[in-house]
């Protein structure tokens, strides 16, 4: 058993998804990684061949089998449960209004209906003092050609916000927003065009995942226990600049 | 004219979504008309003073307000949301200034007071 306990994390595989498992490794939890991927598998051996504590759960999240399944996996570690991190996500980008149904749709399942899913299934499971941190976006303040992932982001803050207040003291909730940081999408964009949107940035750099990572870190510790229903933009300042 | 579309409570996830997808497909079909919308929101729920469903529905409505000024910012759409106090309803004043077209878009019009004092997303 670990000292800090066990930590789902969903999205394990995906681009912030890695280093957030790496850096809650460093910090000490045991790891079960939930990722629709199946190189989830090959990540969780990867950190057991470190010597870190690590199980997959190849899951959909969107279906009752699949949070059956994160469940059981949980319960079998036999490591309280202390930290959910809700990281899954998806973009289905367009305009207004030549969006599908069907994009809004996916990315409302994905980024809002699965988390809430997952984390009321856990709720029974929390160790007393635990901890739920979910990943909105700076997004969710407003952005262009993304409608779904918006109202995606914008209700997980609110699905977060009662949370914590339906689950205090048990268990606190909280949510990290994310600006502009280096992952595998913004290192896809034009060099011009991510130098454009760093400029816009009052930090001057853009976001390392080391620096989301951190947050998650922050939220879910102690240091952090008397922090519930709130969000911290990781953003460099640009939630405020023009 | 205005569209306007009121938050219910939430029976359970299905209807969160139904919710957020069927405030989507009437603001557009609104803007697409030229018109102005207005979403009613329960105060308390984006404060997640409910259910987590509640508070998804309204936040979520939030951002799908925030989203569609963002985009139409330049374009002229306009859309705000009114929130009320539980029991409460939506003051005419205040969805008139709402709909009314002009600078006023993505914004919040509190109609009570149970906001005041609470970190407003």
């Amino acid at each position: 058993m670990t000292a800090r306990g066990l930590a789902v994390i969903t999205g394990a595989s995906g681009g912030l998804g890695v280093p957030i498992v790496r850096r809650l490794a460093d910090a000490g939890y045991a790891l079960a990684l939930v990722d629709m991927n199946p190189a989830v598998e090959e990540l969780a051996a990867t950190l057991r061949q470190e010597g870190i504590s690590a199980s997959a759960i190849v899951a959909n999240l969107s279906e009752d089998a699949g949070i059956a399944s994160v469940v059981a996996g949980v319960r079998a570690a036999g490591t309280p449960l202390t930290l959910l991190v809700n990281n899954a996500g998806i973009t289905r980008d367009a305009r207004l209004q030549k969006m599908e149904v069907a994009q809004f749709d996916q990315v409302i399942e994905v980024n809002l209906l699965a988390a809430m899913r997952l984390t009321q299934g856990l709720e029974d499971v929390f160790a007393d003092g635990a901890s739920v941190v979910s990943m909105s976006s700076r997004a969710a303040l407003g952005n262009f050609g993304q409608a779904n992932y918006v109202t995606s982001k914008s209700a997980l803050i609110g699905f977060t916000r009662a949370l914590a207040q339906r689950w205090a003291p048990r268990v606190r909730a909280n949510v990290v927003s994310p600006g502009l940081v280096d992952t595998p999408m913004t290192q896809a964009m034009p060099e011009e065009v991510l130098a454009k949107l760093v400029e816009k940035v009052p930090a001057a750099r853009i976001g390392t995942p080391l620096d989301v990572a951190n947050a998650v870190v922050f939220l879910a510790s102690d240091e952090a226990s008397y922090i519930t229903g709130q969000v911290i933009t990781v953003c460099g300042g640009r939630s405020l600049a023009p | 004219m205005s569209i306007i579309i009121e938050q219910r409570p939430a029976s359970g996830l299905t209807d969160v979504a139904d919710q957020l997808r069927d405030a989507f497909l009437r603001a557009r079909e609104a803007i697409d008309a030229s018109e102005t919308v207005i979403i009613i929101a329960q105060a308390p729920d984006l404060l997640g003073q409910g259910t987590v469903e509640d508070a998804a529905v309204a936040t979520g409505l939030l951002g799908l307000m925030r989203a569609i000024t963002f985009e139409g910012a330049s374009k002229g759409w306009q859309i705000n949301m009114v929130a009320v106090d539980s029991g409460t309803e939506a003051p005419a004043e205040i969805l008139a200034m709402a709909g009314q077209p002009g600078p006023l878009k993505g914004q919040v019009l509190n109609a009570g007071t149970g906001h005041m004092g609470k970190v407003i997303p």
